[in-house]
């Protein structure tokens, strides 16, 4: 995360890049926050310092969704035995000052996909990031989190992963790395489910987010959508004839 | 005389059916007011009381529960909620006069008929909005179009559906016209197509167009990954190859995300050096061995 480890506090007469966002704490108590959609100024009165913090990446550009999909650069075989795999996912930045929310950010570029049908289907944050196996070969990219997930189920090839991110907790490691919380992913047939649970993805992380978001929306919105699922594309081969 | 007589003889029975009745009258009122005056004012005060929990319950509502249920749904749950309170103290009240519910209901059954022969019309946009409700065509806060009437549904009572159009005015529309017409609700999908046609010149760079475009649509944050965006020549036409770009948005911000588009598209393709063209008449002379005589003339010496 350019060497910044999240959250962090920013003391008056200073300022941030975190991706492509920037935050401008000005002497005179402006704060000034700029991502690739825009800039937005606030001022803060008597407060020597502002705290940024971690949130899912579902609040700019307008809260349409809570839901996160992943899609992976490269299709994967997953043999659904309980084994977890690692990706990343978007993340934004909140700018706030006492556990008031002033501005939030996004450090990357924002997509969105709609997920099943135009009727019965549903929007998504999309991203595009690679799946491995080990940890270790995942390059973590500004603007994201790493996510970890375990595949339970029928073996498929997994075009990619989403997940319900309205209420989740982040965690951090000893590198100052980020993690969304664990999700399970279950595949049967031609329907993938997954959900995240209340555990980090690994042992010895620590739980770093306290929420401070307007909870009535984000609670009502996340509470309102039920676990990610979405149908894909299986190709049976074909019995060879006796 | 006999005339007077007849008058004289006549007037003390008059005077006496009139006293009596006056006498009867009075008597009715007392019966009403004074002997039966505890039992008004009971049935007073439970129309009263009712009307006032039917508003305080109507103010819970608001403060607890409107924000967290969609506006479709509440509203007529507000209203069928406060309406059955009063009716329900309205029928509570009027139990000791002998009034009974099946009573009112066959009295509200009678009444239905002589009004309904009245009320025609009322009636039919009463029913109309009753299937309004229930098949649910259009919600309030959706933008739709109703025969020529475009906009955001404002309010959908029993007799009347009212929009506010996009220029800011209330249209009251009947509910019977509503449910008649063709209606297009234009959020019920989770997404809506962005459609842009452009010309490019005929000596530009088709594939550089395209590729530009398609970057335009890529790079937005409201065209959806999927459905993909797509642009795509549509016709030859008689000035410009005219190129069509596609996306799908969230309804919610459909039109930004098509003015957004419209506007940007001008300055990428200026900055690709792809030209979008005025129209133009080629002219071409079948024999070219006549010679053709120009004479170039001053605007004044016209």
């Amino acid at each position: 995360m350019d060497n910044n480890i999240l959250p962090l506090r920013l003391r008056r007469g200073n300022s941030i890049k975190i991706g492509e966002a920037s935050i401008e704490y000005k002497d005179d108590g402006t704060l000034v926050a700029c991502d690739r959609y825009g800039c937005a100024r606030a001022v803060v009165e008597e407060e020597e310092f502002v705290d940024i913090e971690p949130v899912p990446s579902i609040h700019r550009l307008y809260m349409e969704t809570t839901y996160i999909y992943v899609d992976f650069t490269d299709r994967v075989y997953v043999s659904g035995k309980n084994e977890i795999y690692w990706t990343l996912a978007p993340i934004e930045l909140e700018v706030g000052v006492n556990g008031v929310a002033l501005i939030r950010l996004a450090p990357s570029k924002i997509k969105l996909t709609l997920i099943g049908d135009l009727i019965e289907g549903f929007i998504a944050r999309y991203y595009k990031a690679p799946i491995v196996h080990k940890l270790d070969d995942l390059e973590v990219v500004s603007g994201a989190a790493i996510v970890g997930f375990r595949v339970k189920g029928d073996p498929v090839f997994l075009p990619g992963i989403g997940f319900n991110a309205g209420l989740v907790t982040f965690y951090r490691d000893r590198r100052g790395r980020l993690y969304y919380p664990l999700i399970t992913v279950n595949t049967s047939g031609r329907i993938v489910s997954s959900r995240p649970t209340d555990s980090p993805p690994l042992e010895d992380l620590e739980a770093i987010s306290t929420r401070r978001v307007d909870k009535t929306r984000l609670f009502s919105l996340a509470q309102s959508s039920p676990p990610f699922v979405m149908s894909i594309e299986v190709i049976r081969r074909q019995p060879i004839p006796p | 005389m006999e005339n007077v007589d007849v008058v004289n003889t006549v007037k003390p029975n008059n005077v006496s059916t009139t006293s009596s009745f006056t006498t009867s009258i009075l008597d009715k009122l007392r019966e009403i007011f004074i002997d039966k005056a505890p039992t008004i004012l009971e049935a007073a005060a439970i129309i009263v009381v009712s009307v006032f929990l039917a508003l305080f319950i109507r103010q819970l509502m608001r403060k607890n529960l409107k924000m967290r249920i969609p506006g479709h749904v509440y509203k007529p749950l507000e209203t069928a909620i406060f309406y059955l309170i009063v009716i329900l103290g309205v029928v509570i009240a009027l139990s000791p006069f002998g009034i009974s519910l099946s009573g009112l209901i066959l009295a509200g059954g009678f009444a239905g008929i002589v009004i309904g022969f009245a009320a025609q019309q009322s009636l039919s946009n009463l029913m109309s909005g009753i299937f309004l409700l229930v098949e649910q065509p259009l919600r309030i806060g959706d933008p739709i179009q109703v025969a020529d009437v475009s906009g955001v549904v404002h309010d959908i009572s029993f007799l009347s559906t009212r929009i506010r159009t996009w220029d800011g005015q209330i249209v009251r529309i009947p509910n019977n016209t509503v449910f008649n017409e063709v209606i297009t609700n234009y959020i019920r999908t989770k997404a809506r197509r962005v459609d842009i046609k452009i010309g490019v010149h005929y000596k530009s760079d088709l594939d550089k167009a395209i590729n530009v475009i398609k970057e335009l649509l890529d790079n937005h944050p409201y065209c959806l990954a999927n459905p993909a965006p797509e642009v795509f020549v549509e016709e030859y036409s008689d000035s410009a190859i005219v190129l069509r770009a596609r996306c799908w948005a969230p309804p919610p911000v459909w039109f930004t995300t098509k003015i957004e588009i419209q506007t940007k598209l001008k300055k990428v393709l200026d900055e690709a050096g792809v030209v979008i063209p005025y129209p133009q008449l080629d002219l071409h002379l079948v024999s070219s061995t006549a010679d053709i005589s120009v004479k170039i003339q001053d605007r004044k010496e016209k």
